[in-house]
């Protein structure tokens, strides 16, 4: 009877010891880190931001009359990102949470100057967020934690949610952290990562903009895509399957097309060993406005619209890889992962020296854009643009 | 000593459930920074290893009906039997401590830094203990429960990591021949080889002649699951970043969400820590029972008190935290061992029985 009691003893110890309460942190500690940002400060060294969350009470305990402001930032540098976090926590005297993280924000300086030296952190430490979305600020990442003016309270999460999409999909080119982190060490695939950057300033909030992408050569930032360049970047690497565009398609006559079904074809092929990277690129076109009336229903007219769309999507996607392989030696689209894969043999010898390669690639795009009927008018025609009412 | 009698299904689930928690332990980081994409068919090449081993072991179990391995090796091989099953026994408490010492240090390092890992090795010993000291009808139970909350928590990892998969990443196939591949098939094939102790537990079989078959359905099973996890990995961060973790289904599991819910990693704690407490209760059990039968004791009990001691202190013995020992012990030392104990020495044991049989039966 006292050995089956022994027994009782120890196995409650055992669900006690179990229910993991030896690690637990008091919610009261615990402050929730909603973006992190890096920069480099004047003395090159490296300045650590947090965005911590200040939850506010709920309103049956008094939360409805708290003037808390949502979200508090703490900087500190440091030789490296751990010890800057030390120093903040010292500061705001909680343990930190990173599970929860949604953004990393890299300022343009330190991102350019390169960031092979800090990355190990994110390697290493256990407890943080492999989803958080990357972002390169062309300001400092200080500032636009502190001063960006977004609908949530929270910012960051105003980021998050316009980067990732309903299908849990990456929207918009946006990149995760287990990507970055992984393409920062690949020459075959190399990161190319959302910008953020302030478009105009209210007192002292700044509205933000996401959109262009920053490319990378290594762990080293190489420059800026325009917004059209940024776009067609997001489709060939698969970060994107949707788009909306305009086409000149006479002196002024302008139409608006919203893109959709995206899909890429990529090849590669050496031709007298010559290697060329073959484009296809198919895709559903959704005439949104005009500047001028359209008969849709003349076959002529139809044609003449996809023709001239063909034309531009081609010319964009050309231009768009000569910049990114000739300007930036960077394989943002990952071509260097298609010639592993079709040539293992030969990548081999050309892995080492992929960055040169890029230049002397020969593109052939062809792009294949179907009209589809959309919007509320009959018979596909669109008589007048709602601009000229 | 008791004698439990378990069926085939708990047998299956014995066995796939200590296949899906011995491949968790090592073979990750062995297999999939070495042999890549690749990495499939050093898992074959593991399971065949395996199923090798098990068709000496059922032919030898039907030959010495109602004997386990440490009873008919004493037969067979006379004295030098019992220097061979010291080893055996000796190889079953090292692969209870390695196991223990993996699992503590996972726990410890991926979500628990603060505990000390002695915690982790006090309530798992504690907890397979007496499931050991219970007899294996009780862990054959557990397993049935267990093995089915496997199968089902890995059904909706797989659905939630969809998402998240690039099939392109796991080309080009075989890109630097097959040499690589065939040899990474040390690594599953030493941990797969574990389930030797099917030999121990043939005794106790109600049908034991289905056993080859029900074992070879359970480690097809166990390690197809397995398998594919680590293809998952690969296919979502690329071989470049799941070689470089310690454990990449984990991360696979930290980078999915399941519909709305994030941190479904807990699930894969459930797998590690579920299927840890069968593999480890098991050998456990097999390495008292044996012990017993060595020393022709009428119980277990004791040696469960004997070896429960020992193990408890896996994770602080000297070296464990020494990354270049324990990087030569997990890449070398133990898997050459492991597997000259399950296939050479259980080849020597069913060469000797297959060669007496025919001499006794030519006289």
């Amino acid at each position: 009877m006292v050995i089956r009691y022994l027994k009782c003893i120890v196995a409650a110890s055992m669900i006690m010891m179990i229910s993991g309460c030896w690690s637990q942190i008091n919610f009261d500690q615990l402050t929730v880190v909603s973006a992190i940002g890096l920069d480099l400060d004047e003395d090159q060294k490296l300045q650590v931001s947090l965005q911590l969350v200040n939850p506010t009470l709920p309103v049956a305990a008094g939360g409805a009359t708290q003037q808390r402001r949502a979200v508090a930032i703490y900087t500190a540098t440091g030789h490296t990102i751990h010890e800057a976090i030390e120093i903040i926590k010292k500061q705001s005297k909680k343990n930190l949470f990173f599970s929860q993280t949604r953004a990393i924000l890299i300022s343009e300086k330190l991102a350019k100057n390169g960031l092979s030296n800090i990355v190990d952190y994110f390697w290493r430490e256990p407890n943080q967020n492999f989803n958080s979305w990357v972002l390169i600020s062309n300001s400092t990442a200080k500032d636009a934690l502190s001063r960006s003016k977004e609908l949530l309270a929270v910012s960051s999460d105003e980021w998050k949610a316009y980067l990732k999409d309903k299908t849990n999909n990456t929207a918009r080119g946006g990149i995760e952290l287990y990507q970055f982190l992984s393409r920062l060490n690949q020459s075959s695939y190399e990161a190319a990562v959302p910008g953020i950057s302030p478009f105009a300033s209210e007192s002292k909030q700044i509205i933000m903009e996401i959109g262009k992408l920053a490319v990378f050569n290594g762990d080293k930032m190489s420059g800026w895509l325009s917004l059209d360049e940024s776009r067609i970047v997001n489709w060939l690497s698969r970060s994107s399957k949707t788009g909306v565009i305009q086409v000149k398609i006479k002196n002024d006559e302008f139409i608006d097309f919203d893109l959709t079904n995206i899909h890429i074809k990529t090849t590669a092929q050496f031709k007298n060993n010559q290697l060329v990277m073959s484009i296809l690129m198919k895709c559903d076109a959704h005439i949104k406005t005009s500047t001028e009336a359209l008969d849709l229903a003349s076959q002529q007219v139809s044609h003449t619209i996809e023709t001239k769309l063909n034309q531009y999507l081609n010319t964009g996607i050309k231009h768009t890889l000569h910049k990114t392989f000739d300007t930036y030696q960077s394989d943002a689209v990952g071509f260097g992962d298609v010639v592993h894969r079709t040539y293992p043999e030969k990548w081999k010898s050309i892995e080492a020296n992929w960055g040169a390669t890029l230049k002397t690639i020969e593109l052939a795009v062809d792009t294949d854009v179907r009209l589809v009927k959309s919007g509320l008018l009959i018979n596909r025609s669109i008589k007048k643009d709602d601009k000229d009412d | 000593m008791i004698k439990n009698k378990i069926s085939n299904g708990q047998f299956f689930f014995i066995i796939f459930v200590a296949i899906a928690s011995l491949t968790f332990f090592s073979v990750p980081s062995q297999l999939v920074g070495k042999v890549k994409q690749d990495l499939w068919f050093s898992m074959v090449l593991g399971t065949l290893i395996d199923v090798y081993v098990a068709s000496l072991l059922y032919w030898l179990g039907l030959k010495y009906r109602e004997q386990s391995l440490i009873q008919y090796t004493n037969e067979i091989m006379g004295f030098l039997g019992r220097v061979i099953n010291v080893i055996y026994l000796i190889f079953f408490l090292g692969a209870i401590i390695t196991s223990m010492w993996i699992f503590c240090d996972f726990l410890s390092r991926s979500f628990m830094p603060e505990t000390p890992r002695i915690v982790f090795s006090i309530t798992m010993t504690i907890c397979a203990g007496f499931a050991a000291g219970k007899g294996i009808e009780t862990i054959a139970r557990l397993s049935q429960i267990i093995g089915v909350l496997i199968l089902l928590t890995s059904l909706i990892l797989f659905a939630s990591a969809l998402p998240y998969v690039h099939i392109g990443l796991l080309f080009p196939q075989f890109e630097n021949g097959f040499l690589p591949s065939t040899l990474g098939a040390i690594y599953p094939g030493s941990w797969f080889g574990i389930c030797v102790i099917m030999g121990m537990l043939m005794p106790h079989m109600k049908a034991p002649k289905k056993t080859l078959k029900v074992k070879v359905s359970a480690v097809i099973l166990g390690s197809f699951i397995m398998t594919l996890f680590l293809l998952y990995s690969i296919a979502t961060m690329g071989s470049n970043m799941a070689g470089q973790f310690e454990n990449p289904i984990y991360i696979l599991t930290r980078i999915s969400h399941f519909i709305i819910f994030e941190r479904i990693e807990v699930l894969l704690l459930l797998i590690f820590i579920s299927g840890s407490f069968i593999t480890i209760s098991t050998l456990f059990y097999s390495v008292t029972v044996g012990t017993a039968q060595l020393f022709k004791n009428r119980t277990h009990t004791i040696w469960v008190y004997i070896f429960g001691s020992i193990i408890i202190f896996s994770p602080v013995f000297p070296y464990s935290q020494n990354s270049y020992i324990v990087e030569e012990y997990l890449s070398h030392w133990f898997p050459y061992v492991a597997l000259s104990i399950e296939g050479g020495l259980t080849t020597l044991i069913f060469l000797v029985a297959l060669i007496k049989t025919s001499v006794k039966n030519k006289s």
